[in-house]
């Protein structure tokens, strides 16, 4: 029966989690700062609006209470990404190691 | 004042190298055997939802078209739309809160309820004012991106069918 050595077991798991990290964190960022640049213009587009008396202060504060929701609404989503980033890294790393597992101990455990 | 730190006995013997090893592999094994029903943070992708989300994007994008031009929006115009997209909203988060159901947390629920708040919001604007309109449906662009980007992750997350 071949033998299970913790550390390999280990670093096959780090490496598949690399791996499935590695493709989501770019797509993230960018997510993010999009969100981020949008906050700012919009906000500035407000403030504007309201300088020149295009707008009341009570249309300026419900625009800005929209855009402040759809900011949150934005970090809810990196919430979300986090979270599948996590789930497929776990599950990437338990699959990395399933095959090695499973022959050495015999039975299909994982 | 100092305090002697006295081991127990049977630390004092140092266990053998090879049954320390075999412990941690044991270890791993049991938390891996945790694990063997793979691990499960974000809800299940649902194409009827994501479409749902599409044909209410669609409808509010009309809606702010029609009135791109000088023509204003009448009271009644905005009522119906309003009535038509907050239903919708509820419908989808429904749906989303079962999918959604019994995991740690629940965001793409919790977003569509924040989306209905933003519908809601547009009853406190004039919306026959261009600035109103511009940045309103600017806010409401955000926060399609935002369910969208969710979807897109979950969709991509979804664990393939098991073989029949």
């Amino acid at each position: 029966m071949p033998k299970l050595d913790a550390k390999d077991l280990f670093n096959t798991m780090l490496a598949a989690v690399r791996t499935s990290i590695g493709q989501d964190v770019p797509a993230a960022r960018k997510f993010i700062e999009s969100s981020a640049r949008s906050l700012a213009a919009n906000t500035k587009e407000v403030a504007d609006w309201l300088a020149k008396g295009e707008v009341t202060v009570d249309e300026a504060q419900a625009l800005m209470r929209m855009h402040e929701r759809s900011a949150k609404m934005a970090l809810t989503a990196a919430e979300t990404i986090g979270l599948a980033m996590a789930e497929r890294a776990i599950n990437a790393a338990i699959d990395a190691v399933a095959g090695a597992v499973n022959k050495a101990l015999g039975v299909a455990l994982l | 004042m100092t305090t002697t730190c006295v081991r127990p006995r049977a630390l004092e013997t140092a266990a053998p190298r090879r049954p320390r090893s075999a412990a941690l592999l044991a270890c791993a094994v049991l938390l891996l055997s945790a694990c063997a029903l793979h691990v499960k943070l974000v809800g299940d992708y649902d194409e009827l939802l994501d479409q749902a989300v599409l044909r209410l994007q669609t409808s509010t994008n009309e809606f702010y078209a029609r009135y791109d031009g000088s023509t204003p929006p009448a009271k009644a115009d905005v009522d119906g739309f309003l009535a038509e997209s907050l239903g919708a909203i509820d419908a989808m988060t429904t749906r989303a809160s079962v999918l959604e159901d019994g995991l740690k947390r629940a965001p793409l629920t919790e977003n569509l309820m924040k989306l209905k708040e933003q519908y809601q919001e547009l009853r406190n604007l004039d919306l026959a004012k261009p600035p109103l309109r511009k940045s309103s449906r600017a806010a409401l662009d955000e926060a399609f991106k935002a369910i969208e980007v969710q979807l897109v992750f979950m969709k991509r997350t979804q664990s393939p069918a098991p073989a029949e």
